[in-house]
């Protein structure tokens, strides 16, 4: 239930919407008023809020979880590197929450009481692990932030120069703060949104697509006099193009942050010129800033260069481009779990493996930037990698980041930007480039056993359901003392689709070996295919060892044969000691081998063997550059 | 273009094998007559008396 009260300054009409608010701030006079049950009490006059690129304002309504909500007051903070606003929210049902935004990053969080002791403010460090409110969160950002001013109702009393020493953590989906400008300290937690989600209606006017010229600064470089801008109060640093110094643009002071480059500092040229806009992924964004940053791995530098792109509604994305590679780089809100060094890590479903862990250093900053950038800043960099996006986790000594890096080509960014000239081409393998040979690999294994399928019913149909007949099973003999010598088999039928004749003999020979000629003769036109066939088989003892040499059975085949009756007529050629030999002699319409199978199989696997190769030197071209290398044997082990 | 060469190469390979079955054709065979039932010079069929 709303209570309007009068403003004991002008007389304006002054409205607490929340019950919980005690602190408001007169819109029409700025006067600081404190509520003392129907009595407002002024204690002087509120600093002015200093201009930023919020789309928020108050009286601007949504919806979170299904609950109207209102903002109803404001806190604008001070931190390192730029200002941030804390929201105050009055849901219809009379609860309080707040919604955090900073870089475009919005968060929705709510007062938790807590039994157990806080721990120290000076105790917490970035990275730091702790259990609060039934929940493991890791501490991600520390900052001892200053209030600029305050705005329409609060629920508690601030003015400019109220310190709010402030710890961030997040676990997972959800966010905490600990606020130490109480005692003892409040805890907040809640959880990152997205604007789109929140179904906001009152935005500020113009603000949708904020417009860069509007709060435009304009000055000269301390260092070398060139002009210089800043855009808006979000840009709280400038690089100088010209001489490369870096200004800090959150006064008017413009104190230098970063003297300028040196004689001997290389200066590398931003591939996409600043104020270049374009489109990416449907958003439109402008390259404000470029930096580089140098890593340093085995007393070889690795440097890339970054751009900052003013994306819609005061949020900002990043390119990065190393060696020809770009990537396409978002802060997340939400972190992944786990990411300790050299461990892989969970996000969304996905398993990113632990890439490089490195020290990075900042080389050159040219143009705008939302904090307070400064060259020689270090951090430590960890990159987990899942073709083709990859998770970056920075840390500094104040702060824990995440960020998701999506690989493009240079086409993509070359068109999104209009760049009249031809990017370079990639040089080598990046750390999440898609594998080429990814797709093709699995494209292929798919056609491989497809193709197997299909082989293995030709192979069934050919082996188990076509041929194996048996046409002529006989027992002959062969005597070397008969006069007639050609021995005649009964004849049997061929038919018709007979792929081919299989004659096997198995013969009862014993230290001897036998000749045989042996003609499949057609009965009715006297057409035969001869074939000779020696068979030899020998065995004994020697030394206690047996042995055996040759064999008694023997397989001959005939293809090609036409439909009709046919015989065997087989004339055999003794040895030296002639000797009875009794062969049982079978011949089938023989069924489809199995190495025209092997061998199509063989054919067949080819080609997965080749794109798996081909994929994994891919890989190991990747992995080279890892922390995860293989270790290359020592050459001196050969002397 | 490497698969559609893969999809071309296997639909031959595999047409390939069905007619070696088809005619019985193996490898390992120890054929008699290796030309079948051609007629020509090269043919291994003779008439028997």
């Amino acid at each position: 239930m709303a209570q309007t009260a009068v403003c004991p300054s002008c007389g304006a009409p002054v409205v607490f919407k929340s019950a919980a608010s005690i602190f408001a701030v007169c819109e029409y006079c700025q006067s600081t008023l404190v509520r003392h049950d129907q009595a407002l009490e002024d204690i002087g006059k509120m600093a002015a809020l200093a201009e930023d690129r919020s789309p928020l304002q108050l009286g601007t309504e949504g919806n979170w979880q299904g609950l109207h909500f209102a903002l109803i007051g404001r806190i604008q903070l001070r931190y390192s590197e730029g200002l941030w606003n804390e929201w105050h929210l009055l849901f219809d049902d009379q609860r309080t929450g707040w919604l955090s935004e900073a870089n475009g990053e919005y968060v929705v969080s709510f007062l938790h009481q807590v039994r157990e002791p806080l721990p120290a403010f000076e105790s917490m460090a970035p990275g730091g692990r702790l259990t609060l409110a039934s929940r493991a969160w890791t501490v991600t950002n520390i900052e001892d932030a200053e209030c600029v001013a305050g705005q329409g109702e609060l629920p508690f009393k601030v003015g400019p120069g109220y310190k709010a020493p402030v710890v961030d953590m997040r676990c997972g989906d959800n966010f905490a703060t600990l606020d130490y400008s109480e005692t003892p300290p409040l805890l907040f937690v809640g959880s990152p949104v997205t604007l789109g989600a929140l179904k906001l209606a009152n935005l500020r006017e113009g603000m949708a697509m904020p417009q860069p010229t509007v709060t435009a600064q304009v000055f000269r470089c301390p260092a070398c006099g060139s002009p210089m801008q800043a855009r808006s109060k979000d840009i709280v640093a400038v690089g100088c193009s010209s001489c490369g110094a870096v200004v800090d643009t959150s006064t008017t002071n413009f104190k230098l942050l970063s003297k300028a480059l040196g004689q001997r500092d290389e200066r590398h040229l931003p591939r996409i010129p600043l104020g270049s806009k374009g489109k990416l992924d449907g958003r439109d964004v402008e390259v404000i800033g470029f930096m580089v940053r140098e890593s340093t791995c085995e007393g070889v530098s690795y440097a890339w260069g970054e751009y900052l792109l003013a994306a819609g509604q005061g949020t900002y994305r990043w390119l990065t481009e190393y060696d020809g590679h770009w990537n396409v780089v978002d802060v997340l809100s939400n972190h992944p779990a786990g990411g300790s060094d050299f461990q892989d890590v969970q996000y969304e479903g996905a398993r990113y493996k632990h890439f490089a862990t490195s020290k990075a250093e900042v080389l050159q900053v040219e143009g705008e930037f939302n904090w307070r950038v400064r060259r020689g800043e270090t951090s430590a960099v960890a990159d987990f990698v899942a073709p083709p996006l990859m998770l970056s986790r920075d840390r500094t000594a104040k702060e824990l980041s995440w960020s998701r890096c999506a690989y493009v080509e240079p086409e993509i960014i070359q068109t999104a930007f209009g760049l009249p000239a031809r990017l370079p081409k990639p040089v080598g393998v990046y750390a999440n480039q898609p594998n080429p040979w990814e797709d093709t690999h699995g494209r292929v294994c798919k056609l491989f056993w497809l193709a197997l399928l299909l082989a293995t019913l030709f192979q069934a149909y050919f082996a188990f359901i076509g041929g194996g007949q048996v046409l002529l099973r006989q027992q002959l003999a062969f005597q070397p003392l008969r006069d007639e010598e050609t021995v005649a088999s009964n004849p049997f039928e061929v038919r018709a689709n007979t792929r081919k004749l299989v004659l096997t003999n198995e013969t009862d020979l014993a230290n001897n070996w036998i000749g045989l000629s042996v003609n499949l003769v057609n009965k009715v036109s006297g057409e035969a295919w001869p074939a000779f066939r020696e068979v030899s088989y020998y065995e004994g003892v020697d030394d206690g060892e047996s042995w055996s040499e040759g064999s008694r059975s023997d397989e001959v085949v005939f293809v090609g044969i036409p439909p009709g009756t046919y015989y065997l007529a087989i004339d055999p050629d003794f040895s030296d000691e002639p000797r009875d030999v009794h062969s049982r002699v079978e011949v089938t319409s023989g069924s489809a081998g199995w190495s025209n199978f092997v061998l199509v199989l063989l054919f067949l696997a080819i080609f997965p063997i080749f794109t798996r190769l081909r994929r994994g030197a891919f890989e190991v071209r990747r992995w080279a550059e890892s922390d995860h290398a293989p270790v290359a044997s020592d050459d001196s082990d050969d002397d | 273009m490497f698969r559609k060469f893969y999809l071309i190469a296997s639909l031959a390979a595999l047409s390939f094998f069905g007619y070696a079955q088809k005619q019985g054709w193996n490898l390992f065979d120890d054929v008699a007559n290796p030309g079948g039932r051609s007629g020509g010079s090269g043919s291994s069929h003779i008439y028997h008396k």
